[in-house]
């Protein structure tokens, strides 16, 4: 009994399953009545009991994701290089001693025509400057060999003599370029300075593509940030120096020339003019008094008219105007005096 | 030019004011028939000191270096309004010997300030050689510049200034008559209507115009 019970449960309950998977039909709408419907241009129900699958506005709304696109080749970051040791032969040249140049390459990275350019540049701005300016030629893809302390280095090559900037300049990589100071640099330019100077060079080289360009770019904007060092040695503040190098300059900063370098640098071309301007100054200065001498001479003469005599007089009987300065208060031509004194009192 | 007694119009050859009968003789009544010896600053009223004279001289020699014809007096003295400082004018360049003057020099070269502290006056008479050249809005030009100074009581530098803008005037006026000497010359011609006589709209039957009694010649 209960064996027949467990099995009139099984059969209801897969019953149950059963008839729960199989839908029950949706309303129809009878051909003729759909028919009328329809003439009347609406279906009631239509867009829901319907079979058919319908599109839903708002999933066609969604976009289709876009395809994938892939970095080109050459936009890939490349693994960096592996660094390349500087041949052995070629450190004692850089680092053996003080350099005698203001250009260290002894391996030649820069072509002739560049090494003459920068070296030119450096001596003229060593000139100028009260600061040298040493830079060392290395590959962009060469490091310093770890024995090597670069601020040692400088220290020890750099405390005699004049103040000076040492560069180790990549070339081809001016972002890894560094910068240290002299002994007697350091103890008055303030690191914010440096880092300024420094970032200076770097941002004007990198507006160029060409190594070579890159390095004159970077050579001549230090030599024009070295001014402010200059004054900080003279005696001037940091804070002024600061303040000026948020600034990029547009053009070198020069020393002021005084008078007398004017005068020595026009001399050669002032001479040879000097005799003709001074004639010709004199000449236009004697004319110019003459024309007022002469004005101041001159005379004038009215021709003399026959004039019938008036009023029984034998000179003159030519009254001019009047005038009144009695009202301080009252402009000339109201105190012109046209009337006399009998017809004002008639 | 003008009446020094009505300050009315008058015309050229007029041997007396057609409207108030003015003659010299009315003003040698009115100021003395004597004959007047002068110095061409004479300051009888005594504004000037004697830096301030040798200043106002010096003006008056410039003036009359540049114009060698001409020269300036200079008056000062008290009258009784602007009527009398006219008609004073008038009879004292007429009348007057100004001693710096050479013998030979005529009065009708002169330029004659007259000027009264007390009314508060000033005014300009010219002899006949000017007559064609100067109007009465050039001396009242030259007053005007003075004006300022004199109504400070600086009456030296009121007479210099005045004297300096004569002789920008005459200057003007000495090249425009060397230029164009016929339009001085017309202002002494009588009036004539374009060189011939307009044709009169009544046929002619009456004059065009009657020349004032004055101008007429005596009988």
């Amino acid at each position: 009994m209960k064996c027949l019970t467990g099995i009139g449960l099984a059969v209801w309950i897969f019953g149950s399953i059963a008839s729960a998977r199989t839908e029950a039909p949706l309303p129809a709408w009878e051909e003729s009545a759909r028919k009328t419907q329809e003439k009347n241009g609406w279906l009631p129900g239509a867009r829901i009991l319907t079979d058919d699958a319908e599109t839903d506005p708002q999933q066609a709304d969604i976009p289709t994701p876009l395809e994938e696109i892939k970095p080109a080749a050459g936009e890939l970051t490349e693994n960096p290089a592996p660094a390349v040791a500087i041949p052995e032969k070629f450190l004692a040249a850089y680092f053996g001693a003080r350099p005698e140049n203001y250009l260290i390459d002894p391996q030649k990275l820069l072509d002739q025509r560049s090494t003459r350019e920068r070296l030119k540049f450096l001596q003229g701005h060593a000139s100028d400057s009260a600061i040298d300016l040493y830079i060392y030629i290395f590959n962009k893809d060469q490091e310093i060999p770890g024995e090597v302390r670069e601020e040692e280095l400088v220290e020890r090559f750099f405390t005699q003599g004049r103040p000076a900037m040492v560069v180790y300049y990549y070339l081809g990589a001016p972002q890894q370029a560094m910068l240290h100071l002299s002994p007697t640099l350091t103890e008055r330019v303030p690191a914010a300075l440096q880092r300024q100077t420094l970032q200076s060079a770097v941002m004007q080289a990198m507006e160029k593509s060409n190594p070579q360009d890159q390095l004159e770019a970077f050579s001549v904007q230090l030599a024009i940030r070295s001014y402010w060092m200059e004054r900080l040695l003279g005696g001037g503040t940091a804070d002024e120096a600061l303040a000026t190098g948020q600034m990029r300059p547009s053009k070198p900063v020069k020393k002021p020339v005084s008078l007398a370098d004017k005068w020595t640098e026009l001399r050669p071309v002032a001479e040879p003019l000097a005799l003709p301007c001074l004639l010709l100054a004199g000449t236009l200065a004697l004319a110019l008094g003459i024309g007022a001498w002469l004005r101041w001479r001159a005379t004038y003469r009215f021709p003399e008219l026959v004039v019938e005599p008036r009023l029984d007089g034998d000179h003159a009987a030519g009254v001019g105007a009047v005038i009144g300065f009695s009202r301080a208060d009252l402009p000339p031509p109201a105190q012109r005096a046209q009337i006399t004194e009998t017809w004002r009192r008639n | 030019m003008k009446c020094p007694r009505c300050v009315q119009k008058i015309h050229r050859a007029a041997d007396a004011c057609p409207h108030c009968g003015f003659t010299l003789a009315d003003a040698e009544a009115h100021f003395g028939g004597v004959e007047l010896n002068l110095r061409c600053l004479a300051d009888a009223a005594g504004l000037l000191r004697r830096g301030e004279r040798e200043r106002v001289e010096a003006a008056m020699e410039r003036l009359s270096r540049r114009f060698p014809q001409l020269f300036v007096a200079i008056y000062t003295g008290a009258f009784d309004g602007a009527a009398e400082l006219r008609q004073f004018g008038f009879w004292l360049l007429n009348r007057a010997t100004f001693a710096e003057l050479p013998p030979e020099q005529s009065n009708a070269a002169g330029i004659l300030i007259t000027l009264d502290p007390a009314t508060k006056m000033a005014g300009v008479t010219y002899g006949y050689l000017l007559d064609p050249y100067l109007t009465e809005t050039d001396t009242f030009d030259c007053l005007w510049r003075a004006h300022s100074h004199w109504l400070e009581g600086r009456y030296a530098d009121g007479m210099i200034k005045a004297l300096e803008q004569f002789a920008c005037v005459l200057r003007k006026r000495s090249r425009q008559a060397r230029r164009r000497p016929a339009s001085f010359q017309r202002k002494l011609q009588p009036p004539t209507h374009g060189g011939r006589t307009p044709h009169p709209p009544d046929g002619g039957m009456h004059p065009v115009a009657c020349p004032p009694p004055s101008a007429e010649p005596p009988p």
